[in-house]
């Protein structure tokens, strides 16, 4: 199992539409590699919440999403082929991405999230999500699509963030 | 008929000097209508568009701007903006095109001279370089009005081919006013 390099903006599988993936694979042994890969990477990259198939170079309908961002795994979800099915009214956002580490990005998000999607062992669950972790499930949707932070800004003055280096403590 | 000034000012940034002009401006009673400061790289930028009371020359203003010029070792020009009437224009719908990718040299050349070539106005402009997979990768957002008698979709056209030439991405969305 590997932590994978993560591919930053503009490397072409950014901007992919990534591909739905077979139901049936899902409990195979290269699919729960990947899924495995995926974990790993999210969890070595401190403060992550989440991260998209197509950041580590597979185009694919899969993202994994932990707000708590501990590696606990107490609110770890694995989320294949999602489909939003519902959602509140849009509230703006900061976000960051680890494409574009360097960056924060006010956006608009829909504050409550309900969408539908199969999980690693390959059941199709009903997801009812809100606040940090709705936000990161519509970020990570994004990448999918092959959407990206700087389609949802409007001003790179106002909208288009450098992130703090942290002191030296 | 009121009479108005444009200040502008450049020079290496540094704590003040936003407060000595605006003590400036207050000091002649001068009233800001609109104004841009920003810091580009480690430089301060700002332009100001102030009104002047009657008995306040644009000289006066003038002479004590050149005093903060020294002062902070900025460029500083200060004129009589004339009250022109306004061109007028045609009919047109704003529009936001943002362009990325990796950068190289041309790109805004490129970009300005299509929209010119079309008749677009650009009312706002702003980009930055930031650090990518292989390089640095150039941003820009900029805002025009596109005449209707171009057509939105001549000018997607245009910017495809700008796209495929200059090895960038460029997408062209139209500002939505919302009313209330």
């Amino acid at each position: 199992m590997t932590v994978r390099k993560i591919y930053k903006y503009p490397h072409p599988v950014l901007r992919q539409k990534c591909a739905e993936i077979d139901v049936s694979a899902i409990v195979s042994a290269e699919m729960q590699a990947l899924i495995t890969d995926m974990l790993e990477t999210m969890y070595d990259m401190p403060g992550a919440v989440g991260l998209a198939a197509p950041q580590i170079g597979e185009a694919v309908r899969l993202l994994v999403i932990d707000v708590t961002a501990t590696g606990t795994r107490e609110e770890l979800k694995v989320i294949i082929n999602p489909v939003i099915t519902q959602q509140s009214r849009n509230k703006s956002v900061r976000e960051g991405c680890l494409s574009f580490p360097e960056y924060l990005a006010n956006t608009k998000r829909a504050t409550k999230v309900t969408f539908e999607a199969y999980d690693q062992t390959g059941v199709l669950q009903t997801y009812n999500v809100r606040d940090l972790e709705a936000i990161a499930v519509q970020h990570e949707m994004d990448h999918l699509d092959g959407v990206l932070m700087i389609d949802r800004i409007t001003s790179l003055k106002t909208d288009w963030i450098r992130r703090q280096p942290k002191p030296n403590i | 008929m009121s009479k108005k000034a444009i200040i502008s000012s450049v020079g290496a940034d540094q704590p003040g000097i936003v407060a000595a002009e605006c003590a400036i401006l207050a000091k002649h009673g001068c009233n800001i209508e609109d104004s841009t400061m920003t810091r580009l790289g480690q430089e301060f930028a700002s332009i100001l568009i102030v009104t002047l009371p009657a008995n306040v020359t644009v000289e006066a203003l003038a002479a004590d701007f050149a005093e903060v010029e020294t002062t902070f070792g900025l460029i500083v020009m200060v004129k009589a903006l004339d009250d022109h009437q306004a061109k007028a224009q045609p009919p047109s719908m704003p529009f936001l095109i943002s362009v990325a990718g990796r950068d190289h040299t041309g790109i805004t050349q490129r970009v300005a001279e299509v929209l010119s070539a079309h008749n677009v106005n650009i009312t706002d402009l702003n980009a930055q370089v930031i650090p990518g997979e292989d390089g640095p990768v150039y941003m820009m957002i900029l805002e025009g009005d596109v005449p209707d008698s171009v057509g939105v979709g001549t000018l997607e056209e245009a910017l495809k081919l700008l796209e495929k030439e200059q090895a960038v991405e460029i997408a062209l969305r139209p500002v939505e006013p919302i009313a209330l």
